[in-house]
Formats: C-alpha cells, sequence, structure tokens
C-alpha cells in the first residue's frame, strides 16, 4: 500500500509531539506555540484552584490544563479552550440538543429534530420519529467522541433496532433524533470572524489491492496510522460495528476487494474510530465558512470552536450545509496531521487570538521543545500541584554535534560540562557513547556561547582527557535544559528501562571489542616473528627462574 | 555507642536522601511551612557563577514570603550589605553597645602607614578580607608586625584581597548562634574532626566507622574525613600514625580546621551562653535595621566570661543546629515559620493525620537540569480518617500494568505513597489514604487473579506525598555484572598486547614485520 501522508507544520513533528497523545496533542501543540514565543507555561493537575470554575472533563493524566502568560496577564486553557469561552457556551455546545436549539433559534441551518429525556418512553419518542422523513439519525444527547451514533436509519424496523441499542444497550436515557443528511462532513475551526482550518474526514476506509483481504488492508492502514503523528492513537478497530457494516455490503473479513476499490468500515466519521482526515480548508465553499461562523456567533460566548458542517446534498432543507455539532473543546490533531493536504496552525491562531501583542512571532523554525512526558511527570505523580517550564531561549538557535573520544565517560566529567553550559547559557544533552566517546549536543543563542562551550569541552578537570572533537551541524529539534542520559536512575521505570536496553547494547559491544582484542592477540601469537622469537623468550624464562 | 545527641522528632524520616547535606536548611523550613498546611513552591535561579539556588516561597492568602536559603524577602536589602561589610556591622553594632572586637579597614597597604593606623590595637590580631565568605583569608593569632606584613602580602598577592580588616585578636571559642525577633533559638560550636578511642580499634578503623555514621546523617551527609597529609601531620604531632590505637574515651585530633565541611563536628553549645551573652546576640541583629534574623558568630571565653561578636551571616545554614553530634537540636525552621506566619504557630497538619513528606527529587532533577521554572508543592493532605499501612502481595503479573493499575487508584482515591518492586514478584505497598477508600483498595486487590499473597500490616513511618514506584529489586544486576566481567577481560587483554608490544622479541622483529607490510602492499 503506498504511502498516504499530508505536510504536517515544520514546528510539530513527529519527534517533538511523540509523547503528547491524543487531546494531550491538543494541548501540546498550544501550550508549545505560546510557550515558543516566550510566553509563561505553566501546567496544572486539576486540583488546582485556577481551574475549580471552569469545566473541564477528562483530566486524568495531566497535560490538558495550563497557562500561558505574558507580562500583563495569564489565561489558562483546557486543552485548546480558553478561559474567553464562557462556561455557558460549554454548556449549550456539550448538549447537541440545546446547541441546535439555539443554532435554529438564530437562523444557522440544522437538521430538524428533537432531544428526549431520560424519562421520555420510546412510544413517545417512535410517534415522533414518524413526523420526520427517513433517513434518520438517532444518538445520545450527550455522548461525545461519536459513540453511540446511529445514522442512516431507513425504515421504522432500523429506527426499533437502533432505540434499543442506543437505550438499552448502551443505557443512554436521553437521546435525539433527527434527520439525517446524507453528505460530505467536514470539521471546520472557528476563531470569531474567521475559518481557520477544515479538515473532512472520511469513515474509517481501505482501498483494495487485489491481493490483500480486508483484514490484512486493515492492519496495514493501521501499519500507516502509526506513523501519523495523531493517528497512531486512533488505529481502526475491527469492532461488531465493522463487521455489521461491511456485511451489508455484502463482505467478510476475507473477502479480497479488488484493485482501487475503496470500503468504507463505518458509517461514522470520527477520526478517533478511524476515520481519515482530510484537509479542504481551501476548497470548501464560502457559504459553509459562513455558516460556520454563523454558528459560533449564534451561541454568546463561544468565540472559538470547532464545527461540525454536513455539507447538504439532498436539499431537503434549503442551505449549503448544516451544522450537527459544536465542540468548543474542539480535537485538532486532525488538521494537524492530515493525511492528504496541508496542516492548517491552528495553534498559531488560538495563541494570537489570546495574546494578539505576540502576533508575527514566526515559530515554524523553531527547534526547541520540552519533554512533555519529563516536565508533566511531578504532575502526574502528584508530588506536585503545579509546574512552571523554564522559558524558551527566544533567539534562532545555533547547533552542533560534538563527539568527544578520550577518557570522557566519567560522570563526574558530564557534570562539570553541565555546570558549564549553565553557565554559558546554552541547552543541550550529553550521551554516553561505546567505549570512550561521548555525544554533545549544544544549542546556543549566539554563535560565541557555542565556542566558549567548546573550549571548555578541551578544559577539562583533572580527571578526565579529551583526545579528539569532531563537531558537526545539528539540525534535529532538541528539548529545553542540559540534560545528561547516562545515569541509572532507580527510581525511575523509563530510566530503567532505557539503561537496561543500553547496557544490553552496551555488552553487546563490548562483545565486539573482545573478540577484536582477541583477534589481535591471536595475531601477534600467529605472526611469523612472534613465532620465530618462541625459543628466545622460553630461554628467558628459564633464565628467570 | 551512646547516643548523645537529640534531634527533631518531626524531622525523623521525613527528610528524603535528595534533600540531604546542604539543602537540608531549605527543606527543613519548607517542611515546617507545609506540614502547617501554607503553600510552598519552588523556583531555580541561576547565577552567573553557574551555581544552582533553588529560591522557595511560602505563602498563606496575601502574605508570602520568598526565600533564598534560610532568608526571607522581608530581610532588607540595606541590611544584608552592611552584613556583607564586616567593617560596617562592626560600626552598627558598636554604636547600639553590642561588644565587638577593635579593628579598622586599612586604608593603604603601606607598610608605615598600616603602622600608623593600627597603633591603638594591641597584638595578637587577626586580619580578614572585609567582605569574605566563610574562613577564606581569616588568619588568626598574628603576634608582630613581621608576621601582619607578611600575611597582608599573603591575602594580597595570593588571594588577590585588598580591602583588609585588622582587628584584635579574642581569646575564646568559636559560637555561631540563630537569631530570630528577640530570641536565641540555638547555638552551636564546632569540635575539630576526631575520634574517640575505645582502646580496640585503630584510628583508621575508627574513622572509617564515623564515616559510616556521617553519611547517614543528613547535615554531614557526603562529608567524609579522609585520611591525607593534613590528618597525618596531626597525628604524628600527638606521637600517633593511622594504625595507633587510641585508649578508650581518648580524644583524638585529625585536623585542626575545625569548619563542619572539613569534617568537624557541630555539638549544641545554646546552653554553654549566659544570658547576658545572648543578650547582646539579640542586640546584634536587632542593631542592624531591617535585619529581623541572623547567624550570629560570637567568640566567648568561659574563663574570663569576655565576649565580641564577629559577624552576622543573613542566610546561615541551620544544618549544624539540627543535628549536632552532641546534645539538642533547636526546632529552628518551627521559629522561623512561627516569626512570620504567627497565625499557624502551633499548627501540625501530622498530629491527626499519618506523617508525611515531600520529595526533593524534582527540585534537583527538574529545576537544576533548567527544564522547569518552577513547581508548587501540592498541600499537605489534611482530612479526618487518614491512615497509613503497608501491604504486601506477590504478583506474575508486568511491572508496567501492575504499576499502571496502582497508579490508576492512588489518583482515583487521593492516595499518597509507594509501590516498591523488592524481589522478584514480591511487592510492597505503603500507602496512606482515607480508611475506607484504603480498606476498598485492599479488598480489590485481593479479589484480582494475578495477586496473591496480600498482607496488611500496620504502618507508621512517614510517607511521601504522591505515587512513586521503586524498583528495589535490581533484575538487571546479572547484566551489570557481565558487563563489568567484559571489561575486565578487555582490560586484562589490553595489557597482554601491551606486554607483548613491549617485550623485547616483539621489538626486535620489528623491522622485519615492517619489511612485511611492504611486500604486502
Amino acid at each position: 500500500m503506498e504511502e498516504q501522508q499530508g505536510i504536517s507544520l515544520p514546528q510539530l513533528t513527529n519527534e517533538i509531539v511523540k509523547n503528547a497523545r491524543k487531546t494531550r496533542l491538543d494541548s501540546f501543540a498550544v501550550a508549545l506555540e505560546g510557550w515558543r514565543r516566550g510566553l509563561k507555561l505553566k501546567w496544572y493537575t486539576k486540583d488546582s484552584e485556577h481551574f475549580q470554575d471552569m469545566i473541564i472533563f477528562g483530566v486524568n493524566p495531566p497535560g490538558r490544563l495550563f497557562s500561558l502568560s505574558s507580562e500583563e496577564r495569564t489565561h489558562y486553557f483546557f486543552r485548546t479552550r480558553g478561559d474567553k469561552v464562557q462556561n455557558s457556551a460549554v454548556e449549550i455546545g456539550s448538549e447537541k440538543d440545546d446547541t441546535k436549539e439555539v443554532l435554529l433559534e438564530k437562523g444557522v441551518p440544522v437538521p430538524l429534530g428533537k432531544g428526549f429525556e431520560a424519562e421520555s418512553t420510546d412510544e413517545e419518542i417512535i410517534k415522533y420519529s414518524k413526523k420526520l422523513d427517513y433517513p434518520l439519525v438517532l444518538k445520545p444527547t450527550n455522548a461525545s467522541l461519536g459513540n453511540g451514533v446511529v445514522t442512516n436509519i431507513q425504515d421504522d424496523e432500523g429506527f426499533l433496532k437502533a432505540l434499543e441499542y442506543v437505550r438499552q444497550d448502551l443505557g443512554y436515557g436521553e437521546v435525539i433524533v433527527e434527520q439525517f443528511v446524507k453528505g460530505e462532513e467536514y470539521r471546520v475551526y472557528v476563531i470569531e470572524d474567521e475559518v481557520i482550518a477544515a479538515y473532512n474526514r472520511k469513515p474509517a476506509n481501505i482501498t483494495g489491492d487485489g491481493v490483500h483481504t480486508i483484514e490484512e488492508l486493515i492492519a496495514l492502514k493501521n501499519r500507516e496510522r502509526r506513523k501519523n503523528a495523531r493517528l497512531n492513537s486512533c488505529l481502526i478497530d475491527i469492532d461488531i460495528e465493522v463487521l455489521e457494516f461491511i456485511e451489508s455490503f455484502g463482505y467478510t473479513l476475507e473477502s479480497v476487494p479488488a484493485k482501487g476499490k475503496q470500503i468504507y468500515l463505518r458509517q461514522k466519521t470520527n477520526v478517533s474510530s478511524g476515520g481519515d482526515p482530510i484537509d479542504v480548508t481551501d476548497s470548501i465553499s464560502d457559504e459553509v465558512k459562513q455558516i460556520a461562523i454563523d454558528a459560533v456567533k449564534a451561541i454568546p460566548g463561544l468565540l472559538h470552536a470547532g464545527v461540525d458542517i454536513i455539507i447538504n446534498e439532498n436539499r431537503n432543507i434549503d442551505a449549503e450545509g448544516l451544522v450537527i455539532e459544536i465542540n468548543p473543546t474542539a480535537q485538532i490533531g486532525g488538521i494537524l496531521y492530515p493525511l492528504e493536504g496541508e496542516a492548517r496552525d491552528i495553534p498559531k491562531a488560538i495563541v494570537d487570538y489570546y495574546f494578539p501583542e505576540t502576533k508575527g512571532f514566526d515559530t515554524s523554525k523553531s527547534k526547541i521543545y520540552f519533554d512533555l512526558v519529563e516536565v508533566l511527570e511531578p504532575l502526574e505523580n502528584r508530588t506536585a500541584l503545579e509546574v512552571e517550564v523554564a522559558p524558551a531561549p527566544q533567539e534562532n538557535l545555533s547547533m552542533r554535534k560534538f563527539t568527544v573520544i578520550g577518557n570522557v565517560q566519567k560522570y563526574s566529567y558530564h557534570q562539570w560540562l553541565k555546570k558549564k553550559a549553565f553557565e554559558i547559557g546554552v541547552h543541550g544533552s550529553i550521551q554516553n557513547n561505546v567505549f570512550d566517546e561521548i555525544e554533545i549536543i549544544v544549542a546556543a543563542e549566539k554563535s560565541e556561547q557555542l565556542y566558549e562551550f567548546k573550549e571548555q569541552i578541551k578544559n577539562c578537570p583533572q580527571h578526565a582527557t579529551v583526545n579528539s572533537i569532531k563537531e558537526e551541524m545539528h539540525n534535529e529539534p532538541i528539548t529545553i535544559g542540559f540534560e545528561i542520559t547516562e545515569k541509572f536512575k532507580a527510581t525511575n521505570p523509563k530510566s530503567v528501562n532505557y539503561t537496561h536496553r543500553r547496557m544490553e547494547k552496551d555488552l553487546i559491544n563490548k562483545e565486539r571489542y573482545l573478540n577484536r582484542v582477541n583477534k589481535d592477540i591471536q595475531h601477534i601469537y600467529n605472526s611469523r616473528s612472534w613465532k620465530a622469537t618462541e625459543p628466545l623468550r622460553k630461554v628467558k624464562d628459564k633464565l628467570k627462574r | 555507642m551512646k547516643k548523645e545527641y537529640e534531634w527533631l522528632p518531626e524531622l525523623n524520616g521525613t527528610i528524603p536522601n535528595e534533600a540531604f547535606g546542604y539543602a537540608v536548611s531549605v527543606y527543613s523550613i519548607a517542611y515546617e511551612a507545609w506540614r502547617r498546611g501554607l503553600t510552598v513552591s519552588f523556583k531555580n535561579i541561576y547565577h552567573r557563577s553557574g551555581k544552582f539556588e533553588p529560591r522557595y516561597s511560602i505563602s498563606s492568602g496575601d502574605n508570602k514570603l520568598v526565600f533564598t536559603h534560610t532568608r526571607p524577602n522581608v530581610v532588607s536589602k540595606e541590611a544584608i550589605d552592611i552584613c556583607v561589610n564586616k567593617q560596617k556591622t562592626r560600626e552598627f553594632l558598636a554604636e547600639k553597645n553590642v561588644n565587638v572586637p577593635q579593628g579598622l579597614v586599612l586604608s593603604s597597604l603601606n607598610e608605615s602607614e598600616i603602622k600608623k593606623s593600627i597603633n591603638h590595637l594591641d597584638f595578637p590580631l587577626v586580619i580578614k578580607p572585609l567582605d569574605g565568605k566563610g574562613g577564606r583569608g581569616v588568619i588568626t593569632g598574628i603576634d608582630d608586625f613581621k608576621e601582619l606584613f607578611d600575611n597582608i602580602n599573603y591575602l594580597k598577592n595570593d588571594l588577590n584581597i585588598n580591602e583588609i580588616i585588622v582587628e584584635e585578636y579574642i581569646e575564646g571559642e568559636d559560637y555561631r548562634a540563630f537569631v530570630i525577633g528577640d530570641k536565641v533559638i540555638g547555638a552551636f560550636r564546632r569540635l575539630p574532626p576526631h575520634v574517640i578511642g575505645d582502646g580496640k580499634n585503630s584510628i583508621k578503623e575508627l574513622l572509617k566507622r564515623k564515616n559510616q555514621i556521617r553519611v547517614k546523617i543528613p547535615g554531614t551527609y557526603n562529608m567524609k574525613v579522609t585520611i591525607n597529609e593534613e590528618v597525618k601531620r596531626e597525628l604524628a604531632k600527638q606521637d600517633y600514625n593511622i594504625n595507633s590505637i587510641p585508649s578508650e574515651g581518648e580524644f583524638v585530633r585529625l585536623k585542626t580546621k575545625n569548619n563542619v565541611s572539613s569534617g568537624g563536628d557541630p555539638i549544641d553549645a545554646t546552653q554553654e551562653l549566659p544570658e547576658d551573652v545572648k543578650k547582646d546576640l539579640v542586640q546584634a541583629v536587632k542593631s542592624v535595621p531591617g535585619l529581623l534574623q541572623g547567624g550570629v558568630d560570637v567568640i566567648y571565653d568561659k574563663s574570663t566570661g569576655r565576649h565580641a561578636v564577629l559577624e552576622i551571616n543573613t542566610r546561615p545554614s541551620i544544618r549544624n543546629h539540627l543535628y549536632p553530634i552532641k546534645g539538642k537540636a533547636h526546632p529552628i525552621p518551627r521559629a522561623i515559620i512561627d516569626y512570620y506566619f504567627p497565625e499557624t504557630t502551633g499548627i501540625d497538619y501530622s498530629e491527626t493525620t499519618p506523617r508525611y513528606y515531600f520529595d526533593y527529587v524534582f527540585v534537583k532533577e527538574h529545576i537544576l537540569n533548567n527544564r522547569l521554572k518552577s513547581f508548587t508543592l501540592p498541600d499537605h493532605p489534611y482530612e479526618p480518617n487518614l491512615i497509613s499501612r503497608k501491604i504486601e502481595f506477590y504478583s506474575k503479573q508486568e511491572i508496567d500494568k501492575l504499576q499502571k493499575f496502582v497508579r490508576r487508584r492512588f489518583h482515583k482515591m487521593l492516595f499518597n505513597g509507594e509501590l516498591n518492586l523488592v524481589k522478584k514478584n514480591r511487592y510492597e505497598i505503603t500507602i496512606a489514604g482515607n480508611s475506607q477508600d484504603v480498606a476498598y483498595f485492599i479488598d480489590q486487590l485481593k479479589s484480582k487473579k494475578y495477586i496473591s499473597k496480600v498482607k496488611e500490616s500496620p504502618y507508621t513511618k512517614p510517607i511521601r506525598v504522591g505515587f512513586t514506584f521503586n524498583d528495589h529489586y535490581i533484575g538487571d544486576s546479572k547484566m551489570l555484572k557481565k558487563v563489568s566481567q567484559k571489561d575486565k577481560e578487555i582490560r586484562k587483554l589490553k595489557k597482554e598486547i601491551t606486554k607483548m608490544k613491549d617485550s623485547k622479541s616483539w621489538k626486535l622483529t620489528a623491522p622485519l614485520r615492517k619489511l612485511k607490510n611492504k611486500i604486502n602492499k
């Protein structure tokens, strides 16, 4: 299967976001953007007083609550949603029924439908469903991520089945019945009067190659998704829904679809259930964009949100598109890492919006980041209530990799170098390579600092000797601070694992080296001159005795 | 050995290893504030000198103090400037009739000028730098002008010190007292590095044992006395060498210098100072406007009763007060928090909760690596029905999964404590939390198929807040051994090669090999 990847943002490489999964990716992308611009970044646990008045959910483990501050002010964020968004707007947005009511009132096109309380009987719901034309959708009132949404219900029998599934099997009492609108579905991200990004979400799908079975094709597709920073946590699961869905088209997992034949695996388009994000920002019509903007405007105090719009194909309602959902805490991973098209910089737009004075600060070339897992560790272990990330260097970084050979593997030498790094004000890391070699990566705001540090490497104290320094350009992203990555920390399981792996490597290398030395010795033993001089040595030994 | 000291019970087991040594002062004050329910956060500050120093803030509502080591930011800048300058200190103290040695700053280093300016002082004299720190450049017991000029030249030329104080030498012992407000909270003096004989063991052995104890004491952690030339000289003076066996109870001095970092031992001396001296110490701190607190260096001679205040340190280390090897520790942290947060006096959350303490590894790791700029401690747990327990169990479950399972429960039920892998498949949990929740958690453990032999017992040691996983079982020790064994083999072989290469027969045949190489080419 050919590789299919869109263009992602240069400042958010897979390496940088590798520890930010799912909704943490949203937070991390926004936080990183603000931090790189020189704003103060703090992370919090849910126990922090700053979030007592904000609607938050699913905040454990930490990494979803943070604040950015300039000299003048601080804004608090829950994922992509900042404190400009009012709680009342979040409440309206999280209840699909309320959303629709408000939108209808303000003249924003929505599919017709109605919500039902948990107390409502199935009969009431069925009775209402008769008023609407099929196809219909039945979904829980307040479930996110598309759980329990049954679409494209064609007839009374299907409706009864769906009703039982959602209300009995899944236990969602409160449900919405509405017209099913067929058409492409877009997630449009709006900040006030502007559409920042739009992406289309194709349901989970595979394309046949005439060789592999559907099951194998899904596995292949998942392999591709693993490479994508956003999608690697949203693989396609083969569940009962998929089985039933493909069955309805006459396939089984063992079917081998023809080459080029695209097969959808579900109705649901959510990225988290295997859907494909595709950038469509430049191709959607202005009418659709306007509908999205109107929808955000319709809800007082919302200001920025993701709007789910369905393109109205069957035109039973007179509008270009219909708003089906509004997400005040929208996930943006899909549009940061689309499978097709170009990534759109929503984090930039959000930070511009909250801190307009930092607008124009270009972070696209930034190579500096912080290790999210390391930074959040005190919060994760609940040994801290809040942490502030050390400030990001503001200048463009010059980076070098120094490979230093000599008696340089002593920890005390590395610590000494680290002290020097802080004195000079550079970032970087020291890593032990095999034998007598270390690798030092240094990033500095001014090139003089690099030279100064290089001088210091040679200027080592007595307990180390440097034989040679190799200097290379370095262009990989680097984390803030200065780290020595060799010390075995028994309290940290990651470090234990890491050290274990390193030791295994070391062992292999040492074995190789041992063999080499052994060979050298053999070489000497076998050399003619050694053999020839054998009698001499024997005589010498005898003499010694 | 009889225990001759009495340390603070609240610090027993609540100071994590990472905070041992110099950091004890910081940790103990932060800890005192924290266990009273105050909010504590740490910040990193780098000096140009590359020295790392945490700042920490303690706050209660709007009242927020930022501490540098042991000094809060309410101590005025002017007061600090005065204390740094030893001559100014003398002047301010003398002004308020505090006993100080006579002395002056040399305005010129010209010999005749010096003679003129100090003619009102009698030998013996002391010289020291105007703004020195610690004992650097302090030379005492100067008996004549020659010695004086020699030492002034030494300071000037070798130590590059140009502002020099000359003052009269006062007979007596050096004491360091901690003063805050109207009180002397504690005072200690130092014994020079020494061992005490038992009539059986050699000095070498006695010192080894002493060092073993020293490294376990938070205050003297990592400050071993090593046998060096200085020690050998000192022993020789007393007709000993390192293998001599001193008689029981005999005090054998190892070095002349007695600062604690080079192996001296602090002993509590609060009772040795009479009331009038203590009054003068309090007065000394009061004499400097805006000072509020300080570590006051005083010389006191028991036989004559004479004393003189030498200098005041605005951010003294308090670890010697907390860990004397003889006598009683004095609760300096308590006095500091009482003074600045009087509304919290007498509050101690751990009276009704299990004893908690907080982690310091993050100050060391995250702040030291310049990854974090600051972090705030979680509040000291405080609610009814908190208990602590030890739970032991056996499980073959993967460590990562087990850890995740336990961690999740800890998060959910707001437990604090540790999961320890003790031996292969053997675990131990120390836990503090709501008694019902803990019981429920234990039931949950028991109900898991992959967990067996769950044993519960009371636990009274302090509990670290948050969740920590410790791998005490070094499963990788085999790997370590293998690696070091390979290292050894390589070293051996390398030696063999050099030996061979150095051997005459190899050297003799060198031309032959060269020839061969040429032919091969």
